[in-house]
C-alpha cells in the first residue's frame, strides 16, 4: 500500500479578535490508499482545522501562520493557489461536514447540489449527471431517488440529508473523503447505517477515508490506524490494536476510561479527565497535557516530548518513554516525598 | 388555501381605511365651504352642499361613499370646481408612477450591488466607503439632499434642469434624490445578510465540492441572502411613494404626489380623501404582491402553511 | 551534559493540583458594564452618543448664548450671512438664525422622543399582553389572537397617510404632531414586544418560577423585563430619529408646528424658495442638524445594537 497522503509538520495559526490562536503545531501523518485514518480527540485539538486546511477550505483572512507539507499522490498541495487548488476539491478529494441540518443550500433542489461537482469536473451534460446523480442517491441507500432529486433538504430528514452530503462527496469519484464527524448529529441508529455506507466505500470502491471523531466506539467499528490528538499536536498514532490495547500516552489511557465503549466486557467505572485544555493563545512550551496528567513530572513542563518509536506502526510522544525516566515504583515514591514535603 | 386568506386580509385592510379616511374627514366641524361663503349667496352654497351630499345623515353619506367607490368614483374636486378627483388621479399618477419607478430600479440595482460588493470586501476599504456613504444615506433626508443637488448640478454647474418635467433629464435629480435612502437601507441589509450566509455551513460544502467562486456567490449566497430582503421591499415602496410627494413639491413636478400636498394645503377634503384611498389600495396590493413573491421564492414557506 | 542530580531533577513528578489548569482567566463582569465598553470601544458609536449630548446641551444653552430671541423679527437685518453678530445669518424676517436653530432642536427633539416613548409605551402594553396572555387557555389565546390580528392591519396600513389626515383634521401643533405620530407607530414594537416576550417564556426559570406560584406581575417585572431592555432601548435609538425625519418630513408638507414655533423641519421648508438665490445659511443650518442627529442616533443605535447582541465577528 502506498502512501496518498502525507501530512508533514504542519502548523496552521490564526488570527481571532482576542489574538493569534496556533491552532495546528507540527502535525505528521500519513494516509494509505484504501484504508480508514481515524483522528481522535477533544472539540478544540485541531483535528478540524487540520481537515480544512488540507481541503484549502480555510478562508484566506482568517490564516495567520501556514506552513508544513501536504503531499497528495506525491503532488505538494501547501502553497497552490486557488485555481490550482480547484482541481483537487471535491474530484480527487472531498469532504462531509458535521452538522448536516445546516450544510445543504436551502433555496436549491437536492439533485442540483449533486450535480454541480460532476458538471465542473467531469464536463458531463446536465441530463448525463443527473443520472449519475440518482445512481448516487441510490448507493447511499436512499429510497425513491429520482423524487429525491427535486426535493428541497428540508424535505428530508437528518440521517436523509447526511446520505446526500455522502453522495456529494463521492459524486466526482474521489481517491479520499474526509469525514468530520459524520455521525455526531444523529441517531444512534441512523448513526449505524453511515458507518455501513462507509464501510461499504472503503471495501467496494478503495477509497481512503479520514474520519475525524471523538467516538473510540466508531473508531473500532472502521478504521485501521488512528492517531490522538491534543491541543494542536498528535500524541500518539498507531493501528487501532495498538491504540485501543495498547495505550501509551497518558492522554490516550484516560480517554479510554472516560468513554464508553459498547464492546467492553464487563461493566467498568467511567473516569472523566479532570481539568481543562490549555488556551491556544499562548500554548505552554511544554507537553500540553501535562496540567491533566496523573505521572506529570518536571521536564513535562519544560520541553515537549520527543518521539518514541514503539513498533513499527505505532509511535507515542511523552517523557515517560525516556530511558532516564525513573519506573513506576520509584515516581511514586517520589511523589509521596513530594507531597510529604508541601504539607510541611 | 393561504392566498385566498391573504387576499380577504387585504380586502379587509382597505374596508377599514376607507372607512378610517371617511370618518376622520366628516369629524371636522364645520363646513368646508366656510371660506366661500363670502364669494356665493346661500342658495347657491346650499346647492353646492347637496351637489356633495353634505346635507344628509352620515350613515347615508358613508354608502353613498361605498357605492361611490365601487364603481371608483371618487367624487367632484372642490378647489378645482370642474375636475373631479379621478381626472386628476389619471393626470397626476403617470408622473408619480414613473418617478417612482425610476428611484425603485436605482435604489434596488445599486442598493444590491453595493451591499454585496462590501460584503465581500469585509473590513476592506470598499467595504467601509460603502458603509461610510450608507449611513450618509440614511441620515439625510431626501428633501435636504436634493435642494443641495439642485443648487449644484442646476444653478451652479448647469449640468440639468432646475425643476419641472418633460426629459430624461429632468428625472435624473428627482429620482437620485428620492433613492438614496432606499438605496442605503438596502445595501446595509444586504450586506449583513450576506455576511450572516457567507458564515453558513453549506457554503463550506459548496467550497469544498471545488466549484468557481463566482458560482458560490451567486448560486449559493446570494440567493439566500436575498430572501429578507426582497420581504422588505414592501416597506420599502411605501416610503417610497410617501417620498414622492417632498420631491415632486420641491422639484415642480405636475405629479400626484404635488396634487396631494397642494390639495392638503387648500384643505380641497374630496381630492385629500380619494387620493389617500387611491395611495393606500395601491400600497396594500403592492404589499400583498410582495409578500407573495416572498413567499414563492423561498422554498422553504409552504404556501398552504398556517400562520406567518 | 545533564549530571545524574539534574537528571533525577527533570523527572521528579509534579503533583497534579499543584499546576493551575481551570484559570478563570477574565473576571465575570455585570451585563451592563460589558454593554458599556463595548459601545466605548466602538469609535463611531461613541461619536454619536457625544453628538447627540453636544446637541442636547446646545438645545438647552443655546438660544441663551445670544442676546436674540428666536421670534424677534428685523425686518431691515432681513436674510444677513452668517457674521460675528448672526453666527447663523438671519432669515427674510430678521430673526436670528442661531437662537432659531437650537430652539428649533428642542420642539425637534421633544416631538421625537416623546413620540416615541409614547410608541414604546403602547407597544409593550399590547405586545406585552399578547404575549404573555398566549397559550394560557382559551381565554388568553383568544385575546392574543385579537390584538395579534388588530397589529397586521394596522400595520398594513400607510404610517404617513394616517398621520397626515389625522393632522388635517386635528390643528397641527406640538402636542397634536405628537399624538398622531405615536398612533400609528407602536405596531412594530408590539410585534418585537411580543415576539420577545413569547421566546422567554419558554426559558425554564419562567417555568420555575410559575411553578413556584409568583404572582404574574412579579414575574412580568423581574423576569421578563429586564431581558427586554436592550431590545427596548435599541428599538429606542431607532424609533426616535424616525419621529424627527417623520416631523420634518409632514412640516415640508405644510403640517408642521405653526409659526411663530419652529422646528428644524419647518425652517426647512421656509429657506426652500430662497435656496437658489444664495442664501445658504437658511437651509443648511437646519438641514444639517437634522442629518446630524439622525447620524448620531443610528450610529450609536448600530452599535449598541453590536454591543447587546454580540456575533462572533471572525
Amino acid at each position: 500500500m502506498s502512501a496518498l497522503l502525507e501530512v508533514k509538520d504542519l502548523t496552521v495559526s490564526l488570527k481571532s479578535h482576542c489574538g493569534e490562536v496556533q491552532a495546528v503545531r507540527g502535525v505528521d501523518f500519513v494516509v494509505n490508499e484504501g484504508e480508514v485514518l481515524a483522528i481522535v480527540g477533544e472539540s478544540g485539538c485541531g483535528k478540524s482545522v487540520t481537515a480544512q486546511t488540507i481541503m484549502g477550505l480555510l478562508p484566506k483572512k482568517l490564516i495567520k501562520r501556514q506552513s508544513g507539507s501536504i503531499r497528495f499522490q506525491g503532488q505538494e498541495l501547501m502553497g497552490l493557489s486557488r485555481s490550482q487548488l480547484r482541481k483537487y476539491k471535491g474530484a480527487q478529494m472531498s469532504m462531509v461536514f458535521q452538522d448536516p441540518m445546516t450544510s445543504l443550500n436551502p433555496t436549491m433542489k437536492i439533485g442540483h447540489q449533486i450535480i454541480e461537482g460532476i458538471v465542473k469536473h467531469q464536463k458531463l451534460s446536465k441530463k448525463v449527471a443527473k443520472q449519475k446523480a440518482i445512481e448516487l442517491l441510490h448507493l447511499v441507500g436512499i429510497p425513491h431517488p429520482e423524487e429525491r432529486y427535486r426535493q428541497y433538504p428540508h424535505e428530508l430528514s437528518g440521517g436523509m440529508r447526511q446520505r446526500v452530503l455522502i453522495a456529494i462527496a463521492l459524486s466526482c469519484h474521489p481517491k479520499l473523503i474526509i469525514a468530520d464527524e459524520p455521525t455526531t448529529a444523529l441517531d444512534v441508529t441512523v448513526q449505524a447505517q453511515i458507518l455501513d455506507i462507509l464501510k461499504d466505500l472503503k471495501t467496494r470502491l478503495k477509497t481512503s477515508i479520514i474520519l475525524i471523531t471523538h467516538d473510540l466506539g466508531v473508531v473500532a467499528e472502521i478504521a485501521q490506524r488512528v492517531i490522538v490528538m491534543y491541543a494542536g499536536k498528535v500524541v500518539e498514532k498507531g493501528t487501532v490494536e495498538d491504540i485501543l490495547e495498547h495505550p501509551n500516552h497518558p492522554y490516550t489511557k484516560a480517554l479510554l476510561s472516560s468513554l464508553p465503549r459498547t464492546d467492553a466486557k464487563e461493566k467498568i467505572r467511567l473516569k472523566p479527565i479532570e481539568g481543562t485544555p490549555p488556551d491556544l493563545y499562548s500554548p505552554p512550551k511544554g507537553c500540553p497535557f501535562a496540567p491533566r496528567c496523573d505521572n506529570a513530572m518536571e521536564i513535562c513542563l519544560q520541553g515537549m516530548p520527543k518521539e518514541t518509536r514503539l513498533s513499527d506502526s505505532h509511535i507515542s510522544h511523552c517523557w515517560l518513554n525516556d530511558e532516564r525516566c525513573p519506573s513506576l515504583k520509584e515516581r511514586l515514591m517520589l511523589l509521596n516525598a513530594e507531597e510529604g514535603r508541601k504539607q510541611a | 388555501m393561504l392566498i385566498l386568506k391573504r387576499f380577504i386580509m387585504m380586502a379587509v385592510t382597505i374596508w377599514v381605511i376607507v372607512t378610517v379616511t371617511f370618518v376622520i374627514m366628516h369629524v371636522i366641524p364645520g363646513d368646508p365651504f366656510a371660506s366661500d361663503s363670502t364669494n356665493y349667496p346661500p342658495e347657491v352654497l346650499a346647492n353646492m352642499r347637496s351637489e356633495y351630499h353634505l346635507d344628509e345623515p352620515l350613515p347615508i353619506q358613508y354608502v353613498d361613499y361605498l357605492r361611490d367607490l365601487c364603481t371608483l368614483d371618487l367624487g367632484p374636486s372642490i378647489e378645482f370646481k370642474s375636475r373631479t378627483v379621478n381626472q386628476l388621479i389619471a393626470d397626476g399618477f403617470p408622473a408619480s408612477a414613473l418617478l417612482g419607478l425610476q428611484a425603485l430600479v436605482i435604489a434596488v440595482f445599486f442598493g444590491l450591488l453595493f451591499g454585496i460588493v462590501a460584503a465581500l470586501n469585509h473590513n476592506g476599504i470598499v467595504d467601509y466607503i460603502v458603509m461610510g456613504l450608507a449611513i450618509f444615506g440614511i441620515s439625510v433626508p431626501s428633501f435636504i439632499l436634493a435642494p443641495l443637488l439642485i443648487k449644484y448640478f442646476s444653478v451652479e454647474w448647469k449640468l440639468l434642469p432646475v425643476a419641472s418635467w418633460g426629459t430624461w433629464r429632468h428625472s435624473i435629480l428627482p429620482s437620485l434624490s428620492l433613492a438614496l435612502m432606499p438605496m442605503a437601507i438596502i445595501a446595509r441589509f444586504i450586506r449583513s445578510s450576506m455576511l450572516e450566509v457567507l458564515n453558513q455551513n453549506y457554503i463550506k460544502t459548496a467550497d469544498a465540492k471545488g466549484i468557481g467562486i463566482v458560482s458560490i456567490i451567486v448560486k449559493h449566497a446570494i440567493r439566500n441572502a436575498i430572501i429578507p430582503v426582497i420581504s422588505f421591499l414592501g416597506p420599502l415602496i411605501a416610503a417610497l411613494i410617501t417620498g414622492t410627494f417632498v420631491i415632486e413639491k420641491i422639484f415642480a413636478i405636475p405629479g400626484l404626489g404635488k396634487y396631494f400636498v397642494d390639495s392638503i394645503f387648500n384643505r380641497d377634503y374630496p381630492v385629500i380623501l380619494g387620493t389617500t384611498v387611491f395611495f393606500s389600495v395601491v400600497l396594500i396590493i403592492v404589499l400583498f404582491v410582495a409578500d407573495l413573491s416572498y413567499r414563492l421564492i423561498d422554498p422553504r414557506i409552504k404556501l398552504t402553511s398556517k400562520g406567518d | 551534559m545533564a549530571t545524574l542530580s539534574e537528571e533525577r531533577a527533570l523527572f521528579r513528578p509534579v503533583p497534579k493540583h499543584s499546576l493551575d489548569n481551570e484559570q478563570i482567566k477574565r473576571p465575570l463582569t455585570k451585563q451592563w458594564k460589558i454593554t458599556l465598553t463595548s459601545i466605548l470601544k466602538n469609535k463611531l458609536a461613541l461619536l454619536g452618543m457625544i453628538i447627540l449630548f453636544v446637541i442636547v446641551v446646545m438645545a438647552i444653552i443655546g438660544p441663551h448664548l445670544v442676546p436674540y430671541n428666536y421670534s424677534d423679527q428685523s425686518l431691515t437685518n432681513g436674510n444677513i450671512a452668517p457674521n460675528s453678530q448672526h453666527w447663523f445669518g438671519t432669515d427674510d424676517l430678521g430673526r436670528d438664525m442661531w437662537s432659531r436653530t437650537w430652539y428649533g432642536a428642542r420642539i425637534s427633539l421633544t416631538i421625537g422622543v416623546f413620540a416615541a416613548l409614547i410608541d414604546i409605551f403602547i407597544g409593550l402594553v399590547v405586545g406585552g399582553v399578547s404575549g404573555y396572555m398566549a397559550g394560557r387557555g382559551k381565554i388568553g389565546d383568544r385575546i392574543d389572537n385579537i390584538l395579534m390580528r388588530l397589529v397586521e392591519v394596522l400595520y398594513s396600513i400607510p404610517y404617513l397617510l394616517v398621520v397626515i389626515l389625522l393632522l388635517v383634521i386635528m390643528k397641527p401643533g406640538l402636542k397634536t404632531i405628537i399624538i398622531a405620530l405615536s398612533i400609528t407607530g407602536w405596531v412594530s414594537m408590539a410585534r418585537i414586544v411580543r415576539g420577545q416576550i413569547l421566546q422567554l417564556k419558554e426559558q425554564e426559570y419562567v417555568a420555575a418560577a410559575q411553578k413556584l406560584g409568583t404572582p404574574h406581575y412579579k414575574i412580568i417585572l423581574r423576569h421578563l423585563f429586564p431581558n427586554m431592555l436592550g431590545i427596548i432601548i435599541v428599538n429606542l435609538t431607532f424609533t426616535i430619529p424616525n419621529a424627527i425625519f417623520a416631523e420634518s418630513f409632514l412640516s415640508f408638507i405644510g403640517l408642521g408646528v405653526q409659526a411663530p414655533i419652529a422646528s428644524w423641519g419647518t425652517m426647512c421648508n421656509d429657506a426652500l424658495g430662497v435656496i437658489l438665490s444664495g442664501q445658504w445659511w437658511r437651509l443648511f443650518f437646519p438641514g444639517f442638524m437634522i442629518s446630524l442627529t439622525m447620524f448620531a442616533f443610528n450610529v450609536f443605535g448600530d452599535g449598541l445594537q453590536d454591543a447587546l447582541d454580540p456575533h462572533s465577528r471572525d
